[in-house]
């Protein structure tokens, strides 16, 4: 069978530093309807895979009219199972279809053995570890031709055995491959209350050179027993802590597009393009200092 | 130090719910690491449940939230994801089905399932139009026995022993009325086919059924004929043809 493809225009990706929103199937419609104005859109990789219907149509429609980043979930980068080659072909075709500004995933594992639990685990950062992931990265984005951005991630535990720090550790996967990092204000917000980690530190540790693109998000708060944990549902609105923890990262890595996450309990496309107005006040107020 | 392979092996069994043991490589640091864990085991089936809910509306209404998120976390322990994307999930699930409710009064469950995947994989393939068949009408008058349709590939074919969509019609949206069914109307034959802006579904006669199944398996026209002779006794042959080619699912035809 031999058909058509329905791909957009392809302009060479690039995306304002600005705030964007993540694409999801509830706001498609009336994105497309009404073009409302935001810098740019996200797309969680794995929902657009299919050769047709109506989410990656709805897509490739709107790439006409947004930047895009594609932002995946399911490459299981730290997994010790080889890298599922039809599922990087997959997102391979993908990127050609929709030329987007950056591709991006995660510093974490998902599978082993064949077996997946479509979830993002955290890794030990220990020297295995990082050899590990410096691998895959260069596997991956040799396979991609292009570089690719490596987000951290919100945990629930930590490893005995980690020996070295999370900042550095991404700092030398950054200058071991040449990826790019996306840093998550939420994750680092999240990892603060739960493991005691600086987040401050954490952002002034990490070269700004490197830093291509940030994330804000919400969390839920859970009590176990007498203790409190965060969980990074991404389904409330970004809490004060993280937005002013995201004009620390401002200052230290400058303005840089941004993106608002929301994944469960969507809400209407007006609250999430009001959060992302929140967050370009954010970046405006960076560039006048610059300027 | 454990391997990395090895923590990978023991954290993965931990959240599909296969072993139980000490982790000394986690720190507990307030929590137990049972409780650290479980977060992650909790994410596994909350994350694979609401995934199966998406690709299987019809019987979450029909056999209620509970019952169909039990279904779902058993599936998952046999049938854990075997892919970084959870769109793929879910193919097995009405063998798995029909293996738990055969001979039981849900047996009818496991068609749902295999409409409501068959529609799922429909709506993420291209269309495929009909053509080249100006020239069909004189080959069928002389060329039978060297005569094949080509089925287009985004159509699936569904037989049910209930009246399955009826079933899945009445419950595969909250706004559909819900009247009784008469679960012993008896077989029906469903066609799932992908038009190019929706997922059609509909029910269609024993002789359409057949014949389509025919040439997708490779039939003549002739031997076609003969199938459907052999198992619908008395059906006009031409008037099931004309009815199947009228569905715009034979999308070319080829001699010999």
């Amino acid at each position: 069978m031999t058909m058509a493809s329905h791909d957009a225009t392809r302009v060479p990706g690039s995306i304002p530093a600005s705030a964007g929103i993540g694409l999801r199937a509830q706001h498609q419609s009336e994105l497309r309807n009404s073009k409302p104005a935001v810098g740019w859109l996200e797309a969680h990789s794995e929902n657009y895979f299919s050769e047709a219907g109506p989410h990656i149509e709805a897509l490739l429609q709107l790439r006409e009219h947004y930047g895009l980043s594609l932002h995946g979930v399911g490459l299981s980068l730290g997994s010790t199972d080889p890298i599922d080659r039809t599922h990087l072909m997959k997102l391979k075709r993908l990127i050609g279809r929709t030329s987007p500004a950056f591709v991006s995933e995660h510093l974490s594992w998902g599978s082993v053995d064949g077996r997946f639990v479509n979830d993002l685990l955290p890794l030990p950062y220990t020297q295995e570890s990082l050899a590990h992931m410096i691998c895959r990265v260069d596997q991956v984005q040799s396979a991609l031709q292009r570089t690719i951005l490596i987000e951290h991630i919100s945990s629930y535990l930590q490893y005995s055995h980690s020996e070295i720090d999370e900042s550095a550790f991404l700092t030398e996967l950054a200058r071991a491959t040449g990826c790019g990092l996306l840093i998550d204000i939420n994750n680092l917000y999240v990892n603060e209350r739960n493991h005691g980690v600086d987040a401050r530190r954490f952002i002034d540790s990490i070269p700004p050179a490197v830093v291509r693109e940030m994330h804000l998000a919400g969390h839920s708060s859970n009590r176990v027993d007498q203790s409190e944990i965060l969980i990074d549902t991404h389904s409330a609105p970004v809490c004060e802590a993280v937005w002013a923890l995201y004009g620390h990262a401002i200052q230290r890595f400058g303005a840089l597009p941004t993106l608002i996450e929301w994944d469960s309990d969507i809400p209407s496309l007006d609250v999430l393009l009001g959060e992302a107005h929140k967050a370009q006040s954010f970046l405006g107020a960076a560039h006048d200092i610059a300027a | 130090m454990i391997s990395l392979l090895d923590l990978q092996r023991s954290f993965l069994g931990y959240a599909l719910g296969d072993t139980v043991g000490a982790r000394p490589w986690i720190v507990a640091n307030g929590l137990s690491t049972d409780q650290r864990l479980r977060i992650y085991r909790n994410n596994a089936v909350v994350g694979f449940e609401k995934a199966m809910q998406a690709t299987f509306p019809a019987l979450v209404r029909l056999g209620g939230i509970d019952w169909f998120n039990q279904m779902a976390q058993a599936y998952q322990r046999v049938n854990p994801s075997r892919s970084g994307d959870l769109n793929d999930v879910g193919g097995d699930f009405p063998v798995f089905l029909a293996d738990h409710l055969s001979g039981g009064e849900y047996e009818y469950f496991s068609d749902v399932a295999l409409l409501e995947w068959s529609y799922q994989q429909c709506l993420c393939e291209f269309p495929v139009s009909p053509k080249n068949f100006d020239q069909l009408g004189q080959h069928l008058q002389e060329d039978l026995s060297q005569l094949r349709f080509q089925v287009a590939a985004p159509t699936r074919a569904i037989q049910s022993n209930y009246p399955l969509f009826e079933i899945w019609n009445q419950n595969r949206s909250e706004r559909e009325p819900r009247a009784p069914i008469d679960l012993r109307r008896g077989t029906s034959r469903v066609l799932v086919i992908r038009r190019t802006d929706h997922v059609e579904v509909r029910e269609v006669s024993a002789p359409v059924f057949t014949l389509l199944r025919a040439f997708a398996a490779g039939s003549t026209v002739l031997e076609a004929a003969g199938t459907v002779a052999e198992t619908c006794r008395g059906v006009d042959f031409s008037d099931a043809l004309t009815r199947l080619l009228g569905l715009g699912v034979l999308v070319e035809f080829q001699l010999n």
